[in-house]
């Protein structure tokens, strides 16, 4: 039986890639599927050229992007139903952190429950499931690294702010550990990936500056509540 | 011939066939443990006679909706120079494919008293 050569492979490779076929998983069975049909008029005994015209015609390349299309909306018919939800519950969560949060300025009742169920949520089902969503376009390993270390984190920094909220212990670990994987995991990452695949570098830096500003904000206002805090109480003594 | 057709089809219509895509893939699954895409391909036009024959645009996004719900899982080897996806049935596919294959056969026990009224009544159905 033929067996096609790594050279062979190759340009059979290279033809889906220019007709089109981008989406990786797709691209593993359709280049087993041509290279079969190949091998199988090399055993006929046809030349490889010859096997490989005749193979694509009757596969049809240009439907290549016709399949990838197709697949992909097979794939997200169930996936955009969950997102509706997801994007539903994601809004009932920002809605009760900023409600939430005015309240409490305020001194209104409900405060604390209404910023309870928003961090719960954004910590066991926004984060998460938006985390899924993101992970599954994508391929490279540096890019997923830095989805699961940035959700991660906010997923942390969330249950952080709830913990701090309910007075429980424990608020410093979480907070650190969300502030780790923010700083030393996913900046780091989301930087390189960006700069390598970006056409203009200086607005990829530019973005990642902008995100370790933020997060340089969220700490400091974190320790100026601490440090406005500390200032009240020994007025107070 | 079928160049134009992104279902199964060369002998039958595409109004008649729709819909049994499905249950002919799980059905080859079922029985074949794990296969890949030309092999399931190839295995329709032979057990059909040539009668039906799967293209390649209605299997691969079928097999990679199959494997998003988790009926289907994929394992990857090497075959000379390139890489080859299995595809087998998970624990729950196998349950989901019983069924589908028992609705199958009693739908076209069905069809049978319709389109063959000379038979007995409940044919096929028991």
């Amino acid at each position: 039986m033929a067996q096609l050569n790594q050279k062979q492979v190759d340009s059979i490779y290279d033809l889906l890639i220019s007709h089109g076929l981008s989406y990786e998983s797709l691209q593993v069975d359709v280049l087993d599927h041509i290279c079969c049909m190949v091998e199988q008029k090399m055993d006929n005994g046809l030349e490889f050229d010859e096997s490989l015209s005749t193979s694509t015609q009757e596969f049809g390349l240009s439907k290549l992007s016709e399949i990838q299309e197709a697949t992909f909306h097979l794939l997200t018919l169930k996936l955009n139903k969950m997102k509706k939800v997801v994007g539903i519950v994601a809004i009932v969560t920002a809605l009760s952190v900023i409600l939430g949060i005015v309240f409490k300025i305020n001194h209104y009742l409900g405060a604390g429950f209404m910023v309870a169920l928003g961090f719960t949520l954004a910590a066991l089902v926004v984060f998460p499931s938006m985390m899924y969503f993101d992970l599954k376009n994508q391929s490279n390993w540096i890019q997923k690294g830095a989805t699961i270390s940035g959700y991660a984190a906010g997923i942390l920094l969330s249950v952080a702010t709830l913990f701090k909220f309910m007075h429980w212990p424990g608020f410093f670990m979480l907070y650190y550990t969300g502030l780790f994987s923010l700083i030393f995991v996913f900046l780091p990452l989301y930087t390189f990936r960006n700069y390598k695949t970006s056409e203009n570098k200086i607005f990829a830096l530019a973005k990642s500056m902008l995100i370790m500003a933020g997060v340089v904000t969220i700490w400091a206002s974190y320790k100026m509540a601490d440090h406005a805090r500390a200032i009240a109480e020994m007025a107070i003594q | 011939m079928y160049k134009n057709c992104m279902y199964i089809c060369l002998m039958y219509s595409k109004e008649i066939i729709k819909g049994t895509l499905k249950p002919i893939i799980l059905k080859l699954l079922q029985e074949n443990n794990r296969m890949y895409g030309y092999e399931i391909t190839q295995a329709v036009k032979e057990m059909t006679a040539d009668k039906i024959k799967i293209t390649e645009g209605a299997l691969y996004p079928l097999l990679h909706k199959l494997e998003a719900e988790g009926v289907v899982f994929t394992e990857k080897e090497n075959i000379g120079k390139r890489v080859r996806k299995y595809y087998a049935l998970t624990p729950s596919g196998k349950e989901k494919t019983k069924e589908l294959i028992e609705e199958f056969v009693d739908f076209m026990a069905t069809m049978k008293h319709i389109f063959e009224p000379n038979l007995q009544p409940g044919y096929g159905t028991t």
